[in-house]
């Protein structure tokens, strides 16, 4: 069935596609937001410890749906298998109305001037596709003191010498520190080191009519009990809907988009949420579902004009997919670290994330956010007994003795670790569901080795006697800081959207979110991703003419 | 505001409590103990998880649940490892059949905590039990006792919290009951903190 014709279509309700919807509404263009899961509350905070987006031994609560939406994973053996949303390898995103935005832990880094010319800085790294963003961290400052200040950031950057040049302040000051965070800060200006507080989308005062953070245990992976945490479900998404302009729509899945006689988008074809195709007529389509499953729509969306896939004429739709790989040490304590004091991870560094002989980039290193129960059993050493009465014994002995840092490792993208559409596996819809494949490049391993000796250095001058590390190994990466896929650029033939994240071939059609990130820094992504979405909207409404999109 | 004074949400606790009692007996009356695992089966899965977590100081894997939160996944979330446990626990009945001339359920728990280490290994002997069967289903046991005795109690595993007191943290707090609670205004939080 064919809907009234709107201005713009925004695929996903995201950290991007929220504040995408946002921007083009208040800019007076009629959105129509699509989203394929549903609306959750701080109300669906169940404060399960197996069932939630980070432990998801018994499924996730925030979806997508388990037995509807699989993938097909292949290993760095060359097996591959088909994987649900819940399980290991899948790369899972939340499909909720705010995405990852509801269950993340919240960090809201900007990243540096050094990550936006990794090639121009440190120059080709073999069997990589590194390259420069078009552009620099100061086009990005103005959206991402917007996004600071609209969706709402805590913290305290003042004493990170490494930082980008800000023009303000964070908006609110930071949470205090739990036990660990503080014997962590301590440790590290006895090294010499320059700790900081954390920014975050987390309310440390009352603002926005919400509450501040209650610090409590069950935060990263769940939805806030008090919505204290912000993302665009509580922020920009109800602000897109009051201004009258933009209409969200839940249980929405996308088929595919439609483009006209000359290769323009001219309509996106959905299953509603009773599964009845509906097709929506719009002037401009924006895809922001996060770097895999836009890339798999643009491969959907084949058809005459683009028999590999809109944006696809040169092969790098799906290319070049990375997340982070998180190197991590866990040390143990002869007093008790534990206060029951969340979220945790309050405390970073970013001393080793440039700069660093021999590496190409690094890491900002912090502590983790509190570890339930489980899986600090998932993460004990080789060494510990891992079960029985000496089992027991330990984890008394270790539990609330522990304290753990780590960071996301900068990560050099590779051609082969891509998203493809699988030949035979389909979704619930009859669609070709995604195929990963690839690895990550070996320098990655390397950065993270150097970052757990820094790790294990910050450990032991907190005064840890033992410590132990996990280091990533080549798998894919992508998870919630899925990136790459459609990657921005100048040059058609080597990138899928130009600087103002609008596809190359078609311009009236438009990927924004981590898709779109050349490289994706050693910070959580989730600030950049918003500040990026910024700044293509402005573009976005700048340019519109109100009959039909002409760039 | 309601709080856990209000006479109407202890009718509804109380309601609760009959209710949840009424389900067991019904459930023991049709004379299977378990939704999915066999009487036999039931009785090796309490031999095994309660090797992995004995009891000590603090309640073994069994009595914090553990066979009822494996049974329970069993027929839920776990149900694709349905076939994994009937073979897994038939094997190792067998293995100790074939090393101990004995039941798994009767077997000493020296020997099944020795059985229980080739296993994990891979090096039990038991026929058409292969290496990398006999870890595969040793890994997945180990770790859905794990997650009954250290994860949320709701899923029938970690009794009275036991895992969390073990390790001294606190229960998970009841919305409405904790003292994070942030609806209560701090004058009917200060009153009912008076309440005996």
């Amino acid at each position: 069935m064919s809907r009234k014709r709107v201005n713009a279509v925004v695929i996903g309700a995201g950290a991007a596609g929220g504040v995408v919807a946002k921007e083009l509404a208040e800019g007076g263009l009629s959105v129509v937001l699509l989203e394929r899961g549903q609306w959750t509350t701080n109300y669906d905070c169940r404060k399960d410890d197996l069932r939630n987006q980070r432990t998801s031994v018994l499924g996730h609560p925030f979806g997508p749906d388990d037995e509807r939406n699989p993938r097909v994973i292949d290993d760095t053996n060359g097996e591959s298998a088909v994987v649900k949303p819940s399980e290991p390898g899948y790369q899972n995103n939340a499909a909720c109305v705010g995405s990852g935005t509801v269950s993340y832990g919240a960090m809201a880094w900007r990243y540096m001037e050094q990550d936006f010319r990794m090639r121009s800085i440190y120059g080709a790294v073999p069997g990589s596709t590194l390259e420069d963003w078009p552009i620099t961290y100061h086009d990005l400052e103005p959206y991402y003191e917007k996004a600071e200040r609209e969706i709402g950031v805590s913290g305290e950057v003042t004493n990170d010498p490494f930082k980008a040049p800000r023009v303000n302040p964070l908006p609110m000051p930071p949470l205090a520190g739990n036990r660990e965070c503080e014997l962590l800060r301590a440790a590290a200006g006895r090294l010499g080191w320059h700790p900081f507080d954390v920014p975050m989308f987390r309310n440390s005062v009352p603002r926005q009519g919400r509450q501040q953070c209650m610090r409590c245990r069950w935060c990263v992976g769940h939805s806030c009990e008090v919505n204290a945490k912000n993302g665009t479900q509580n922020t920009v998404i109800p602000t897109a809907l009051a201004t009258g302009n933009c209409e969200l729509r839940t249980g929405c899945h996308v088929r595919r988009i439609l483009t006209d006689a000359r290769g323009r988008a001219a309509a996106v074809e959905y299953y509603d949420d009773r599964d009845r195709l509906q097709e929506q007529p719009a002037d401009l389509v924006v895809v922001s579902g996060a770097a895999i499953e836009s890339a798999r729509l643009l491969m959907l969306s084949a058809g005459k004009m683009y028999p590999a896939g809109i944006g696809n004429r040169y092969d790098w739709v799906g290319r070049n997919l990375q997340g982070h790989s998180y190197p991590r040490v866990a040390g143990l304590f002869k007093e008790v670290i534990y206060d029951d004091l969340g979220p945790g991870s309050g405390v970073a560094v970013c001393d080793f994330s440039h700069g660093n002989k021999a590496l190409t980039g690094g890491a900002m290193i912090t502590g983790d956010f509190l570890r339930s129960p489980y899986q600090f059993v998932e993460k004990t050493p080789r060494w510990a007994p891992r079960w029985g009465i000496e089992h027991k014994r330990f984890m008394r002995e270790a539990y609330r003795f522990h304290a753990s840092v780590g960071g996301p490792v900068q990560e050099m993208p590779t051609w082969d670790s891509r998203v493809q559409l699988d030949p035979k596996v389909k979704d619930y819809w009859g669609l070709p569901v995604a195929r990963i494949s690839g690895q990550k490049h070996p320098h990655v391993v390397e950065i993270a080795k150097f970052i757990v000796g820094k790790c294990e250095m910050w450990l032991k001058e907190a005064g840890a006697y033992k410590t132990w590390a996990s280091i990533p190994n080549l798998a894919v990466s992508g998870g919630q800081h899925q990136a790459g896929t459609c990657r921005m650029g100048n040059d058609p033939k080597t990138s899928v959207v130009n600087r103002y994240c609008q596809v190359h071939e078609a311009d009236n059609l438009f990927v924004i979110d981590g898709s779109v990130h050349p490289n994706n820094g050693g910070f959580n992504p989730a600030l950049t991703i918003m500040a990026v979405a910024y700044y293509a909207s402005a573009n976005i409404v700048k340019t519109w003419k109100g009959t039909g999109f002409r760039s | 505001m309601r709080n856990k004074w209000d006479p109407e949400r202890r009718r509804f606790m109380k309601a609760t409590a009959v209710a949840v009692a009424a389900t067991t007996i019904s459930c023991s009356r049709s004379g299977r103990p378990w939704r999915f695992l066999t009487s036999a089966e039931g009785a090796a899965a309490v031999a095994v998880c309660d090797a992995l977590i004995p009891p000590d100081q603090y309640a073994g894997a069994v009595a914090a649940g553990a066979v009822v939160f494996i049974d329970r996944q069993l027929t839920g979330h776990y149900r694709n490892y349905a076939k994994l446990y009937r073979d897994g626990l038939a094997a190792l009945d067998r293995a100790s059949q074939e090393g101990y001339h004995t039941a798994l359920a009767g077997l000493r728990a020296d020997c099944l905590t020795e059985l229980l280490k080739k296993v994990e290994k891979g090096e039990a002997r038991a026929s058409g039990w292969s290496k990398s069967q006999q870890q595969k289903f040793f890994s997945t046991i180990l770790a859905h006792t794990m997650q009954s005795y250290y994860g949320d109690p709701r899923h029938g595993g970690n009794r009275d919290e036991v895992g969390y007191r073990m390790l001294g943290i606190p229960a998970t707090p009841v919305r409405g009951r904790s003292k994070h609670d942030l609806t209560l205004s701090e004058a009917s939080q200060s009153s009912a903190e008076k309440r005996p």
